[in-house]
């Protein structure tokens, strides 16, 4: 009787569990996918000094502009080119798409005036706008659209605030469009290139609408910074005016025009030392490369962006000065990532240290420099002007993502930021203002340079958030007595090499998923090969074959072989 | 013992017979009563308003909704199928912008599955890009495949006992394979007023019984270069490799009170936008003048949607002019009203390519014949449209034009470059004539940007003259870069055993990016410009430039390689 109770208990205690393992069900409930940026940083940023933490450079006001404004330019890009990896617009969602992309046009709202010449209300600033408009607008969609521009993502979206515009450039890596066949011109190829679109957006009645636009592909801008490469050698300088000739249209140049070869020289000559070249490797793979300044004797300020890159992907930091001597690294200090800066220590002390200027004191058209190394050997200094200086520094110097942490100078020599320039092929840069450096050397003047405490890169690496798989759980549910007439086909346990994960066997059907720990440059199926060929020796039939799944057949069996995930999965059904 | 057994079955035999008997029927009943009710696996469909798929019966569906679908296996495994509207905010992001995050949310609100893996992914037959992961418990597997279309999130979540995980993975993969979201493409037809009608045509005897064969034409511009058929009585007016222009030709009677044209376009533009009445310039918007103006009467158009392997329409209107003169044997002006109609028959090679076939008559009708002799026989993309043969290592290729088109009278130049040359097409939206200009190149210069050699032959008018061509080159010559020296006649020569009035200048020219410092080399042009004087008047220009070289002998002769014929078209 008691073993009767107790079994009777045993089966209740089963079945709740049962039940109460039913309830946690796999469950997405869309309403609350956030997208939100989750807070990958929060571990890194938690394992420097709170003393050392670093405040945010701009503000919350700037931030739902530039947000509205970089959603603004993705639904320009849609309205011009399409949607993403659409290649089979329809005639009607092309016209569609057209007629919603011309309501964007400066001249379809700006106030008019029948009697001015312009046909716009003259009295209203930057009516000049609507008329370029017109004009622009239209004839720029057919042209690049007549390109057949497919493109598959978004590389970077930089905003400009300046005086009544925002510029946007919007930088679409890899796109593929129509050019003429170089051998044969009766042909046309569908090529891969990178194309960088400037918007410019004017707001009129509290509505940000277009007036002009223009497209550079990756050959032209390629050929530049490659030109750009190759003179730069080691411990000289060369001279690269601005690259871009629309700005050439709206800015004056004129300061800049009036500072000489020799003032230049000066700047690089007494600031070259001052700076170095980061580069950090996986194994002898180059993973990011940037620069860094002495914000004091031994503390170096870059980039956060490179480090984040070198966080996930490298092993290592170099660091080497213009000379080419290593540097050792100590460690990362603190880091802002709103503000795109970190502050890494050296091991010694080198005596150098740059001279800290004044970025509020800058103005719309200013000169200013920016020296850095673009090949992660030597220095360049490139010039340009201020286009815009609020919680940053907008310059027309075309800086790439390796230029980033960087020096600004102004015309005296002195460092007015640090150059943030994330964006490749743009014509228009970042820096972090004075401000922020100012606030780094206050904060580490007054610490002795031994006691400022640093997280090894190693150790920062393990802190930071990224996707860490978990381990599979190993089943095998398959009695012997069936494996014993399942394992004969395809001599499968002879034929495939790989570590079984999970096995099962249900009402005459065997599955079998085993893990590729070969290699992840060679798919799953391949690494079936021997399987499938045992298949076809013992009579099976192939139904279908294909890089993700094949499938044979005899008079008893069905065999389904899958590659999903880093698997491959087999299945047996009895026919 | 055998005996006994004998005896028994002797004995029994009627007995053993039945029970033989009824077990035989009992097995076939069995046996049609398992066949009726063994489930065989069929296919089903399943469709709504947004989206269709197929899935095999062994899944049912549970539970519906506009969007979102849930699936159940026998086995109780779940395929939960929803489309997810997109805030604006993320709707023109990519789906790799968002996986992170999407990520973060989903094994949030999943604390009880681990995160396996996560993996990029096309999904269904589009080839949609995706990502999928793969999440587990103690007790089974979660699959999450999720793409973005637009503004909307497709996501697919599968999740099954591990016993169960990969043997129904085949079915899920089938099903999400099938997938399909229901096209809901914008309804045109209402928001541009588009009433489309059976088109009435009128008889025309006068045409029909002209109407016999095809001629096969070809038209090459923007990016595009077609084949058509057009009845041959249609006579080319011009020689235009970007566009068509016939006459019809061949009425029995010499008369100038009937006349039919047809011209020839390809256009960079939407269908639906030259069909827009809102548009300045439509299919409509040509003749409303005609609607309006007192001296035009009956003034009636239709527009019909054609069959054509196309997306086409096409456009009718006809009317009448109340004051065409006519005159009498003494010269007397009397006014009758004379019928004119339109046809505007438009194809749309793709989205924003537009070819337009116009056909206008005076004076007579245009028959349904004539129409349907017109067709698109072949369209590709073509980067270029420069009709030419390779013989003997050279480069074979015309220039033609029509000296008069009342006769059909065409220039042909014969061009014969050697093979080394490289013709190529400066204007990239293919707009430039090639009967009339050709342009060969040779050894591009990396440094210069340009090639050392350039050669562009143009056919000029008939009533051009040698000075006015030559100070137009001029003109086109840079001042701002240093030495130049304008074009100056510098005598007739004898090349060839042809007659050239020859012009020689050069200007110094620049490399590199413009308003930069970058890759700026200077360099000389040299330009040699000869005149071929042509018997039906006007010239066969030819200018060679010397980019740092110098124009040799040689060069001038290689140039002046050609033929001359003249033809009846």
């Amino acid at each position: 009787m008691k073993k009767i109770l107790l079994s009777i208990c045993l089966i209740l205690i089963v079945g709740f569990i049962s039940v109460f393992a039913l309830t946690d069900n796999f469950k997405i409930d869309s309403t609350k996918l956030s997208f939100a940026e989750s807070n990958k940083n929060k571990n890194v940023l938690d394992t420097f000094e709170k003393d050392y933490a670093l405040s945010a450079s701009i503000s919350t006001n700037d931030k739902v502009l530039e947000e509205e404004m970089i959603t603004l330019s993705k639904k320009m890009t849609y309205l011009l080119l399409g949607d993403i990896n659409n290649s089979d617009e329809s005639s009607e969602e092309y016209y569609k798409r057209h007629q919603d992309y011309l309501e964007m046009g400066t001249y379809k709202s700006f106030p008019r005036d029948e009697n001015s010449e312009s046909g716009y209300d003259e009295s209203i600033k930057n009516y000049s706008y609507a008329s370029i408009s017109e004009f622009a607008v239209p004839s720029l969609f057919l042209q690049f659209n007549e390109l057949g521009i497919q493109y598959s993502y978004f590389g970077d979206i930089r905003i400009t605030v300046s005086d009544n515009l925002i510029i946007s450039t919007v930088a679409l890596p890899s796109i593929k469009m129509y050019e003429e066949n170089k051998n044969d011109p009766m042909k046309i190829d569908i090529v891969e290139t990178n194309l960088v679109i400037t918007y410019y957006f004017l707001e009129v009645n509290g509505e940000y609408t277009l007036c002009y636009l223009f497209g550079e592909t990756g050959d032209e801008l390629a050929e530049y910074f490659s030109e750009l490469e190759n003179y730069e050698n080691k411990g000289t300088m060369q001279l690269a005016s601005s690259y871009d000739s629309n700005l050439k249209t709206l800015y004056d140049y004129s300061k800049l025009d009036a500072v000489t070869e020799q003032e230049i020289n000066s700047i690089y000559n007494s600031n070259k030392d001052n700076i170095v070249i980061l580069n950090s490797h996986y194994n002898n793979y180059s993973v990011a490369s940037a620069n860094g300044f002495y914000i004091s004797d031994g503390l170096i300020v870059t980039s956060w962006n490179f480090l984040e890159k070198s966080l996930v992907g490298a092993q290592y930091i170099v660091i080497t000065d213009n000379n080419g001597n290593y540097l050792e690294l100590d460690g990362i200090v603190t880091a802002n990532p709103e503000s795109d800066v970190a502050v890494i220590k050296l091991k010694n002390k080198t005596n150098k240290k740059i001279s800290l200027g004044d970025s509020t004191k800058l103005e719309v058209e200013d000169p200013v420099f920016a020296i850095s190394s673009k090949t992660g050997i030597g220095l360049t200094i490139q010039n340009g002007i201020v286009i815009s200086n609020d919680n940053y520094i907008q310059s027309a110097i075309p800086l790439t993502e390796s230029d980033e942490g960087s020096p600004l100078f102004d015309k005296q020599g002195l460092v007015v930021g640090m150059n943030t320039s994330q964006q490749t092929n743009s014509s228009i840069s970042l820096a972090v203002t004075s401000n922020v450096l100012k606030e780094i050397q206050e904060k580490f003047s007054n610490i002795d340079f031994d006691s400022i405490k640093t997280i090894s890169f190693e150790e920062l690496k393990e802190k930071y958030y990224y996707v860490d798989y978990n381990e599979e759980i190993i089943n095998n549910n398959i009695p012997k007595s069936k494996w014993k007439k399942y394992k004969k086909i395809g001599n499968i346990e002879d034929t495939i090499n790989l570590e079984l994960i999970k096995a099962s066997y249900e009402d005459g059907i065997v599955s079998l998923r085993y893990k590729n720990d070969i290699s992840e440059y060679i798919s799953s199926m391949q690494l079936s090969t021997p399987f499938r060929e045992q298949l076809i020796d013992e009579g099976f039939k192939e139904k279908l074959v294909s890089s993700e799944k094949c499938i044979y057949e005899n008079n008893k069996y069905q065999v389904i072989i899958m590659s999903e995930f880093d698997y491959l999965i087999i299945v047996m059904v009895i026919l | 013992m055998m005996k006994r057994l004998g005896e028994i079955l002797k004995k029994y035999k009627l007995s053993i017979l039945i029970a033989t008997i009824i077990l035989i029927l009992g097995l076939i009943v069995l046996m049609i009563i398992l066949a009726v009710t063994t489930k065989g696996v069929g296919l089903k469909d399943f469709t709504n308003d947004n989206y269709k798929f197929e899935y095999d019966s062994t899944w049912s569906i549970k539970s519906e909704e506009e969007q979102k679908v849930v699936l159940c296996h026998e086995n109780d495994s779940k395929l939960e199928i929803e489309i997810v509207k997109l805030e604006d905010q993320y709707k023109y992001s990519q789906i790799t912008e968002l996986i992170d995050e999407l990520t973060y949310d989903i094994s949030e609100q999943n604390k009880k599955f681990e995160l396996l893996n996560v993996k990029a992914t096309k999904i269904t037959k589009n080839k949609y890009s995706g990502y999928k992961l793969l999440y587990e418990n103690d007790d089974s597997q979660a699959m999450i495949i999720v793409s973005k279309l637009g503004d909307k999130l497709l996501l697919f979540t599968y999740e099954a006992k591990h016993t169960y995980f990969d043997i129904l993975l085949d079915s899920v993969q089938n099903i999400i394979y099938n997938f399909e979201i229901v096209e809901q493409k914008p309804d045109l037809s209402y928001s541009l007023k588009l009433e489309t009608s059976e088109i009435d045509y009128q008889e025309s005897n006068d045409v029909e019984k002209l109407l016999n064969k095809t001629t096969e034409q070809e038209i090459a511009s923007h990016f595009y270069h077609v084949k058509y058929s057009i009845p041959d009585n249609f006579k080319t007016g011009k020689i235009d490799s970007t566009s068509g222009y016939f006459h019809f030709r061949g009425w029995e009677e010499e008369t100038s009170d009937k006349e039919i044209f047809l011209s020839v376009y390809i256009y960079n533009k939407n269908i639906y936008e030259h069909l827009d009445k809102e548009k300045a310039v439509n299919v409509y918007s040509e003749w409303n003048f005609y609607k309006s103006d007192p001296d035009y009467s009956k003034f009636e158009e239709s527009l019909e949607e054609l069959n054509s392997g196309y997306e086409s329409y096409i456009y009718k209107n006809s009317y009448y002019y109340d004051k065409a003169m006519t005159w009498d044997e003494n010269f007397n002006v009397s006014y009758t009203s004379q019928l004119n109609e339109n046809v505007v028959m438009m194809y749309a090679l793709d989205k924003n390519h537009l070819m337009l076939f116009e056909i206008s008559s005076k004076g007579v009708a245009i028959p349904e014949k004539l129409i349907n002799m017109i067709k698109i026989e072949t369209a590709e993309k073509y980067s270029s449209y420069l009709p030419s043969t390779k013989e003997n290592g050279y480069i074979i290729s015309s220039l033609k034009r029509m000296t008069s088109s009342t006769t059909g009278t065409v220039d042909e130049i014969k061009l014969k470059v050697p093979e080394k040359y490289t013709e190529i097409d400066k204007s990239s939206l293919l707009t430039t004539n090639v009967y009339e200009q050709r342009y060969y190149v040779l050894d591009y210069i990396d440094t210069l940007e340009t090639y050392k050699y350039e050669v562009k032959y143009t056919l000029t008018g008939t009533y051009a003259k040698i000075d006015n061509q030559a100070e137009s080159v001029n003109n086109t010559f840079s001042r701002s870069y240093g030495e130049y020296k304008d074009l100056t006649y510098i005598g007739e020569r004898t090349i060839n055993d042809k007659k050239f009035y020859i012009y020689e200048g050069g200007y110094t020219d620049i490399a590199g990016i413009m308003f930069t410092s970058k890759n700026r080399v200077k360099y000389y042009t040299n330009v040699k410009l000869l005149f071929y004087e042509l018997s039906n008047g006007g010239y066969l220009m030819i200018q060679i430039d010397g980019n740092n070289s110098e124009i040799s002998e040689s060069l001038l002769e290689e140039f002046t390689n050609f033929d001359i014929e003249i033809k009846n078209n």
